[in-house]
């Protein structure tokens, strides 16, 4: 699913330390809970709201809590307003998810005096490593991609993951992930737009 | 009886339980604002250099022309995205090309700004430091240290803890009041005079130099609308805090500076100020208040300096980033470190400009109080101002379009008079310039200093105009605060979509 990947993408594949910052991942995970939802057709976007098309429950647990979350809504809300709410849970969500499937191993650790930490360990490294090995070679080969690659691609874009995932690539892999990103199904895209703008603006109302 | 059942939105609750009100508003720009380095820096220096006795009735003045100001200003920021950022309202209202000249002035006034406070930093502590510690370092050494902290806070994006801001800035304002006091309750011998608050000195020689003066000291308070997307009322938080931030600064400003005045005695204050430079307050103050209470004072002086360097390099590096965001300036401006989130390009390049600064002044081994602090944070305040005028007059052409529901004293009246009162302050102030550097009115440097504004102003003009001929996606973009840009933005075929998955 994508958020199992991006999550893996966006986390040590070793310790399971985020590789972006907090609200990036929050974000960007909220992001691709919404995208699964839109690709199995139970929401749209229309004139930048987040729209329920479908009642039919997910299969997936995850999937089904967000789907409710948008029917309980009396209004409808903008694209944005949705991932800054999800943006709260999101990474509990797929985390979970991942330990569900046997993928995550939470460790808890308590600092002296500090609260409780959990973190999401990786259980097998090479499954953690996976997505991004896959992506980073078939974008350094500009090698055709299938759709979840492609969505995956337009969502490092979107993040800012690309750095690390394209680190040291020849240009031409950033002008093929443009390209892959630019010619993204249509909802997708207007997705990950607002996800850019809604993290870029998370940048600029840091308070200092 | 049970009541019957309300259905609130979970969305907009949950999103609400986590927005700010009016004082924590207030707290975050009064900080950057850094009351302290305006009262026993900015007063005492601007004393010293403009030989104007007027400073505390202009600080008064320049409170109430802001506060005008901010009717249409904050207006237009419920209207508006990105609304942190006076050249989005001046592409909004008073179109694009003249929204980039904007963003080219103000990327230089707050350069200029932070840059300025590196000397007043490394002079005062120097002062503090050098005595204290038997050391002979030169002013330059304290500013490089601070520079290689605010560089390494810059990219890593630790937040200042808001609680310890808080603390900082009461601390500040107690400081100031309980000095004002001893000030005013130990007069020279003309007693408690009123002179330099009369309001004849807004019509005398000199005034521009004292006006400007007192805008950079205000400067940061325009950031409040930064918050406007965060607060719990968009309407009122935003209002109620710019006007706070404003009353109590200007009320803060204007009292300690005729508080000297009175301790030293009216006709004696520009003597004392050139004599004492940024030690006056804490001079007047010694023999009342005993040793401990100075040293504290000087203390909160410096980190106030600090948290207000800290504070103008990241408002830098967010302007930076928004206009590479938008694709007025290049698109890597726009991009972040990918573990902190900074703005760590425009925070990098703002780092090296200013040891550029540095190095210069240190080398020339130019006076860092008149010739660095002094003379480039009001250069700062005069872009700001410019950028306030222009922003004003933005306002008045944006609701002249259209109402967006604002009344007429909100859309026409208040803007008008701001834009006409900041546009007679940026007239004497160019005017007087010579008088606000200390310097002949023949010097060169009267002009070379304004002019930069100009270049600026008009550097911005040509490249929009580059822009909608090269490049009109961006063009059409500027101002709107979204990348709306070329990688999600436009309609393209996909390659794939789900139904090939």
């Amino acid at each position: 699913m994508l958020a199992d990947d991006f999550f893996r993408l966006a986390h040590h594949d070793v310790n399971g330390r985020r590789r972006l910052h907090a609200r990036a991942v929050d974000i960007g995970l909220a992001a691709a809970l919404i995208a699964e939802l839109l690709v199995t057709r139970h929401l749209e976007i229309r004139d930048g709201e987040l729209v329920a098309a479908n009642r039919t429950p997910p299969t997936d647990a995850v999937a089904h809590t967000v789907l409710d979350s948008v029917l309980a809504e009396l209004e409808r809300h903008s694209v944005r307003t949705w991932l800054l709410y999800l943006e709260k849970d999101a990474r509990t969500h797929v985390a979970r998810r991942l330990v569900r499937s046997g993928d995550l191993q939470a460790v808890t650790s308590r600092r002296l005096l500090g609260p409780v930490i959990t973190r999401y360990v990786p259980t097998d490294m090479n499954k953690a490593a996976w997505p991004w090995l896959s992506l980073s070679w078939r974008l350094r080969e500009r090698h055709k991609l299938d759709f979840p690659g492609a969505c995956l691609a337009g969502f490092i874009l979107a993040t800012g993951l690309d750095k690390w995932v394209l680190e040291g690539a020849p240009p031409a892999a950033s002008e093929y992930l443009q390209y892959v990103a630019a010619h993204l199904w249509p909802p997708m895209r207007e997705l990950l737009a607002h996800t850019e703008a809604t993290i870029g603006d998370a940048v600029l109302a840091q308070r200092t | 009886m049970t009541s019957p059942p309300t259905r609130v939105s979970t969305v907009t609750a949950t999103l609400a339980a986590g927005r700010l009100g009016v004082p924590a508003v207030v707290f975050f720009v009064m900080s950057a604002a850094a009351p302290l380095t305006v009262v026993a820096g900015g007063a005492t220096t601007g004393y010293a250099i403009t030989g104007v006795t007027g400073i505390p009735v202009a600080y008064l003045a320049t409170a109430a022309i802001l506060a005008l100001f901010a009717v249409g200003y904050v207006a237009m920021s419920r209207h508006i995205l990105n609304a942190g950022a006076f050249y989005t309202y001046i592409s909004r209202g008073l179109g694009k090309p003249a929204g980039v000249a904007g963003a080219m002035v103000a990327l230089l006034a707050y350069n200029a700004m932070q840059i300025g406070l590196y000397g007043g930093f490394g002079a005062v502590t120097s002062d503090f430091f050098n005595p204290r510690l038997g050391l002979d370092l030169g002013w330059w050494v304290y500013a490089l240290v601070a520079w290689a902290i605010v560089a390494v806070l810059g990219v890593s994006r630790v937040d200042l803890n808001g609680l310890v801001l808080a603390v900082m800035l009461t601390a500040e304002i107690l400081v100031a009041v309980v000095f004002d006091a001893v000030m005013v309750s130990h007069p020279a011998d003309a007693g408690l005079s009123l002179a330099t608050l009369s309001p004849h000195h807004l019509v005398t020689a000199g005034i521009g130099a004292a006006l400007v003066t007192a805008i950079t000291g205000f400067v940061g308070f325009e950031a409040t609308v930064v918050f406007s997307e965060e607060t719990r009322d968009p309407k009122r938080t935003i209002a109620r805090a710019t006007y706070i931030a404003v009353v109590v600064t200007g009320l803060l400003y204007g009292l300690s500076a005729w508080a000297m005045s009175v301790a030293t005695g009216p006709d004696r204050i520009v003597t004392a100020a050139t004599e004492d430079g940024t030690e006056l307050v804490f001079n007047l103050v010694l023999p009342h208040v005993g040793q401990g209470m100075v040293t504290g004072g000087h203390v909160l002086f410096i980190t106030s300096l600090f948290a207000a360097l800290l504070s103008f390099h990241n408002t830098v590096a967010r302007y930076s980033f928004a206009l590479g965001r938008e694709g007025v300036l290049p698109a890597w401006l726009g991009r972040t470190s990918r573990r902190s989130g900074a703005p760590a390009a425009g925070s990098l390049i703002q780092t090296l400009l200013a040891l550029v600064a540095l190095i210069v002044y240190a080398a020339l081994g130019a006076d860092p109080i008149v010739h660095l602090f002094f003379w480039v944070t009001v250069t700062g305040g005069l872009g700001v101002l410019i950028l306030m005028t222009g922003t004003s007059a933005a306002v008045l052409g944006y609701f002249n379009r259209e109402r967006h529901g604002e009344s007429v004293w909100r859309r026409r009246i208040a803007p008008a008079l701001a834009t006409a009162l900041l546009g007679v302050v940026v007239w004497v102030t160019l005017a007087e310039f010579s008088t606000l550097l200390g310097v002949a009115p023949a010097s060169p440097l009267r002009w070379i200093f304004p002019a930069v504004y100009a270049v600026a102003a008009l550097v911005g003009v040509g490249w929009a105009l580059i822009l909608r001929a090269s490049n009109p996606a961006v063009y059409e973009a500027i101002g709107l605060g979204v990348h709306s840009g070329a990688t999600f933005g436009a309609t393209r075929p996909p390659l794939v979509d789900p139904t090939h998955a």
